[in-house]
């Protein structure tokens, strides 16, 4: 099974290699005197340090987590919560609160409860919840947003949202789904390890997702901090404050960055000053959901068709609710 | 490989060096506020013990998996990058 955080890692790098080469150039053109007016360095340097610094106390913190439930729970007790109902879907939906497992660690959760016997819509639901409703992904949303519980909310709420109605999207077809779940099973994890040979699993695994999810997170924080400094904001605000077509800016960007839901939203919110709140919001719902990695990891747990359907209606529901929030929060489309 | 995890015992180290600076001198304030203050204790304390954990994992079996050496070094110097940073910051140039 591939770790989730190492799904899509060429081309993830690649993208954000060019992104930063992009803005690189830009700051070359700078230097020569061609955008002096535009360029604050000092602003970039400080903003590139400040969201490291603020964001890798999480991304340690989360992985570190995260290895203590990959290594401690076992899955039957997961199992048995999880029925085909609308209570399963809903209890499928917010345990990430309990089980606080990142985006790297929800796919190989959802294929464990696949080869338990848990319904593909329930598996889905909990794959695209997990991540973002977690506790370690809420307090750092918090943080990150100047301790605005509204954008925690806004945020919770909004992948709810999308998890259930996605999930039940998949629900419907799911009587009509021919395809079997083949992936072989393996025996994964001994979950009967003790004492001081867990506590060294657990690290080793720990140290294995930091270094996983660590570089994308400091790249992307380098590309925020570059597009803060040397984009020309009285000249680009006028299309990514735009309500409609900032969104798909940012989403494009979200689901090829792939972050790390105890990350993102640190990168998201140096990003709120440029673009529209919903475009943002957009921006941390794709990374957690219709991302680089999900596309290459969740046909390996579900199937083809469950995939396109699940997928292109959390797309749409994204967009929708990123205009909804345009719409609502400013107090009318700009 | 051996000379992977030395990179990335290396790695943490100087981030445990950074964290730990900045930490001593109060420059954490400057970066991320006041508020952030028992989150940086806590990847202190959690950076020191992966690096110690590390440190005793020395022998434990080689990954044996194939690795694109290319992107791998690039995401290393990528993760580096930050701690490195700060700390010429603060030994060679301050």
């Amino acid at each position: 099974m591939t770790h989730g955080a190492i799904a899509g890692i060429k081309t993830r790098t690649f993208i954000l290699l060019l992104l930063i080469g992009l803005s690189l150039s830009i700051v070359l053109l700078h230097e020569v005197g061609w955008l002096q007016n535009f360029l604050d360095a000092n602003a970039v340097r400080v903003l590139f340090q400040s969201i490291v610094w603020e964001g890798i106390p999480f991304i340690l913190l989360g992985a570190f987590i995260s290895s203590v439930v990959e290594w401690s729970v076992k899955p039957d007790y997961l199992v048995s919560l999880l029925s085909d109902t609308w209570l399963g879907r809903t209890t499928a939906g917010l345990l990430g609160l309990a089980v606080p497992v990142c985006d790297c660690g929800a796919v190989p959760v959802a294929r464990t409860l696949r080869r338990k016997g848990v319904g593909e819509s329930i598996a889905f639901t909990f794959v695209l919840s997990t991540p973002t409703l977690n506790l370690l992904a809420l307090i750092s949303t918090y943080i990150a947003f100047h301790q605005s519980i509204a954008w925690v909310f806004l945020r919770a709420g909004s992948a709810l949202i999308v998890a259930l109605v996605a999930g039940f999207l998949v629900h419907l077809h799911e009587d009509s789904l021919t395809e079997v779940w083949v992936t072989p099973v393996s025996v994964e994890h001994d979950h009967d390890v003790r004492g001081f040979r867990l506590l060294r699993m657990i690290t080793d695994h720990t140290t294995s997702e930091v270094f996983a999810i660590g570089p994308f997170f400091v790249a992307s924080a380098l590309l925020a901090a570059i597009a803060q400094g040397i984009w020309p904001i009285h000249a680009v605000t006028a299309f990514t404050q735009h309500s409609l077509w900032s969104i798909p800016l940012l989403m494009a960007l979200g689901a090829s960055l792939s972050l790390c839901s105890e990350a993102d939203a640190f990168v998201a919110a140096s990003l709120t000053s440029l673009f529209s709140p919903g475009a943002v919001l957009a921006f941390m719902l794709m990374g957690q959901t219709a991302d680089i990695r999900n596309l290459l990891l969740l046909p390996r747990v579900f199937g083809k068709r469950t995939v396109v359907i699940g997928l292109a209606g959390t797309i749409v529901l994204i967009f929708l609710l990123a205009v909804a929030v345009n719409r609502i929060l400013p107090g009318g489309f700009v | 490989m051996a000379k992977e995890r030395n990179l990335r015992l290396l790695i943490l180290i100087m981030y445990g060096m950074a964290i730990g600076h900045m930490l001593w001198t109060g420059v954490i304030y400057r970066f991320v506020g006041h508020s952030f203050f028992v989150f940086e204790i806590g990847a202190f304390v959690l950076i020191w013990l992966l690096i110690l954990a590390s440190l005793l994992s020395f022998r434990a079996p080689d990954d044996t998996k194939e690795k694109d050496a290319v992107t791998a070094g690039i995401l290393y110097a990528l993760f580096a990058l930050p701690a490195v940073i700060y700390l010429i910051a603060v030994f060679f140039l301050l």
